[in-house]
C-alpha cells in the first residue's frame, strides 16, 4: 500500500497507523461533543466542546486526518445523542471545517520549512535541523483558521438550517455557533500547546 | 453509550431488511425537500411517527419531540414573519402577525422537520449499529472507511472512561470542579484534556501495530467483514421498497 510521509521528517507512516489515528480522533471528537459541555450562563446554555477536538486534530494531524475526524465524530456524536437528523449536514459542515483548518496550517508550516531549507543551503555551516523544530504554530495562522472555520460553521450551518427549520429559527442558531467556533479555536490552540509542551513527540505527526 | 439509539424488537420495521430501511430513508428525506403540497407532507410526516410506535414503543416514540420542542417553536414564531403576502389572517394594530402564504410555510417546515426526525429516529432505533456498517459495506463502503467507523465505536468507550478517571483525579485534587461555568471551566478543562489527549495520542501505535499484526496492510488480508444476506427475502424487501419509494415520490407527478 502507498506510504505517505510525515511533513517534512521524511518518516513514513503506515496505512495502519494512519487507520487508527483517523479512528482514535474521531472517538475523540464524538466524545468531547457529546460529553463535555460548558454551561456559558448559569440558566441553561451550553456549548460542547466538539470543535476544540476538531481544531486541536487540524493543527497537530493536518487536514486530511482533520476532514474525516471532525466530519464523522461530530456525525457519531449528532447520532448517538439522537439528533441523527443533523448527522449528514454535520459531516459535511464540520468535515470541511477541519479541512479548511488544517490546510491552513499545513501550508503555514510547508512555507516556514522552505524558508527553513533555504537559509540552510545559503549558510550551510549550520546543520540541518530535525523536522520537530519546524513545527511552528503562529497567532495569525491560528487567526485565519479559527476564521475560516467559523465562516464555514456558522455559514453552512444557517443555510442548512434555513432549508430544514427556515430563516428564521436558523438565525438564532448563530450567535451560539460563532461562540462555540471561538471556544474551539481558543481551545484547540491552548490544548495543541499544552500536548505539544507535555508529549513533544505529538508535533512530529502532522501529515 | 454506544447502543443507546437501538431499541431491540421483532416487529415489522426491526425485521425490515436494512439496505431497504437505508434506500428509503434517503428517498423519504429526498421526498420531503420536493414541492409537494402541505397536506401529503403532513402525511408523510404523521406516518412516520406512527412508524415510531412498533419501531421505539409507546414511550419512547414521543421523545423526539420533546427533545425538539424549543426548535418547534422558534420554527411556529420565526417562519411567519418572513412571508408577508396572501390573505391576512392575524394583524395586531397595523402589525401583519400571518398570512396563508406564512402559515402554509410554517406547516411546511414543521412537517418536514419532524419528519425527517422521525425517519432517522425510527431508523437508528431499529437497526443496530453493527448492521449499518455491513449495510454501508453492502452499498460499496470501503474496507477502510468501514473499518475507520467500527474502531470509532470500539474507542468511544474508552475515551470516555479514559476522560471520566482524568476528570476524576484532577477534581481529588481540588484543580477542576463541575459547577465552574464559562472561561473558568474551559480553563479549568484544559490540563483534563491534555491529559485524555496526551493518553489517546500515546495509544496510536500500539493500536497500529496491534492492526498490522491481524494482517492489516498485507497483501493477503486475514481478516474481513461478514456479508449481510442476500436471497429471496431481500430480494422482497428491495421490490417493496421500490414501490413504497415510487409511492412516495409519485405525488409529484399526479398532483399539481
Amino acid at each position: 500500500m502507498k506510504q505517505r510521509s510525515r511533513l517534512g521528517s521524511g518518516i513514513a507512516v503506515s496505512p495502519a497507523y494512519r487507520i487508527v489515528s483517523i479512528s482514535i480522533l474521531t472517538a475523540v471528537t464524538a466524545v468531547f461533543t457529546l460529553l463535555i459541555r460548558i454551561p456559558i450562563a448559569p440558566t441553561r446554555g451550553y456549548i460542547n466542546l466538539g470543535d476544540v477536538a476538531i481544531y486541536f486534530t487540524a493543527f497537530t494531524f493536518g487536514p486530511v486526518t482533520a476532514v474525516i475526524t471532525a466530519g464523522l465524530g461530530t456525525a457519531i456524536a449528532d447520532l448517538l445523542s439522537g439528533y441523527a437528523q443533523w448527522a449528514p449536514i454535520s459531516l459535511f459542515i464540520h468535515g470541511l471545517q477541519g479541512f479548511f483548518a488544517g490546510l491552513i496550517v499545513r501550508r503555514s508550516l510547508l512555507i516556514m520549512q522552505e524558508r527553513l531549507e533555504k537559509n540552510e543551503t545559503e549558510t550551510p555551516s549550520i546543520p540541518s535541523t530535525p523536522s520537530p523544530n519546524r513545527y511552528r504554530l503562529s497567532f495569525p495562522v491560528i487567526l485565519l483558521a479559527g476564521l475560516v472555520g467559523l465562516i464555514i460553521m456558522t455559514g453552512f450551518y444557517f443555510l442548512a438550517g434555513a432549508a430544514l427549520v427556515g430563516f428564521g429559527a436558523a438565525a438564532v442558531e448563530i450567535p451560539g455557533n460563532i461562540i462555540q467556533c471561538v471556544v474551539g479555536t481558543i481551545g484547540g490552540f491552548l490544548l495543541t500547546k499544552t500536548v505539544i509542551k507535555a508529549y513533544p513527540p505529538v508535533r512530529d505527526m502532522f501529515l | 453509550m454506544i447502543e443507546s439509539s437501538y431499541h431491540p424488537g421483532k416487529t415489522f420495521v426491526h425485521t425490515f431488511d436494512p439496505r431497504a430501511k437505508l434506500f428509503l430513508l434517503i428517498v423519504y428525506t429526498t421526498a420531503m425537500f420536493l414541492p409537494f403540497q402541505i397536506e401529503i407532507l403532513a402525511v408523510y410526516a404523521a406516518v412516520m411517527i406512527i412508524l415510531a410506535f412498533p419501531a421505539a414503543g409507546i414511550r419512547d416514540a414521543f421523545s423526539p419531540l420533546k427533545v425538539l420542542l424549543p426548535l418547534i417553536i422558534l420554527i411556529i414564531i420565526l417562519t411567519p414573519p418572513f412571508f408577508r403576502e396572501g390573505e391576512v389572517l392575524i394583524t395586531y394594530n397595523t402589525w401583519i402577525i400571518l398570512t396563508d402564504s406564512g402559515l402554509i410555510r410554517t406547516c411546511v417546515l414543521l412537517s418536514r422537520f419532524i419528519g425527517i426526525t422521525y425517519v432517522f429516529f425510527v431508523f437508528f432505533r431499529a437497526t443496530p449499529l453493527n448492521q449499518v456498517v455491513l449495510t454501508l459495506r453492502w452499498y460499496g463502503l470501503p474496507i477502510k472507511a468501514a473499518l475507520i467507523i467500527s474502531m470509532t465505536f470500539r474507542f468511544i468507550p474508552n475515551v470516555t472512561s479514559t476522560y471520566h478517571r482524568v476528570s476524576d483525579a484532577h477534581k481529588l485534587r481540588g484543580s477542576f470542579q463541575s459547577g465552574m461555568w464559562g472561561w473558568s471551566r474551559l480553563k479549568g478543562l484544559v490540563p483534563v484534556l491534555t491529559s485524555v489527549l496526551i493518553q489517546t495520542v500515546k495509544s496510536i501505535p500500539v493500536m497500529s501495530m496491534s492492526l498490522e499484526h491481524r494482517g492489516f496492510g498485507r497483501t493477503i488480508r486475514r481478516t474481513s467483514y461478514q456479508r449481510l444476506r442476500g436471497g429471496r427475502k431481500l430480494f422482497t424487501h428491495l421490490t417493496f421498497s421500490i414501490i413504497i419509494a415510487l409511492m412516495l415520490i409519485a405525488p409529484i407527478f399526479l398532483v399539481r
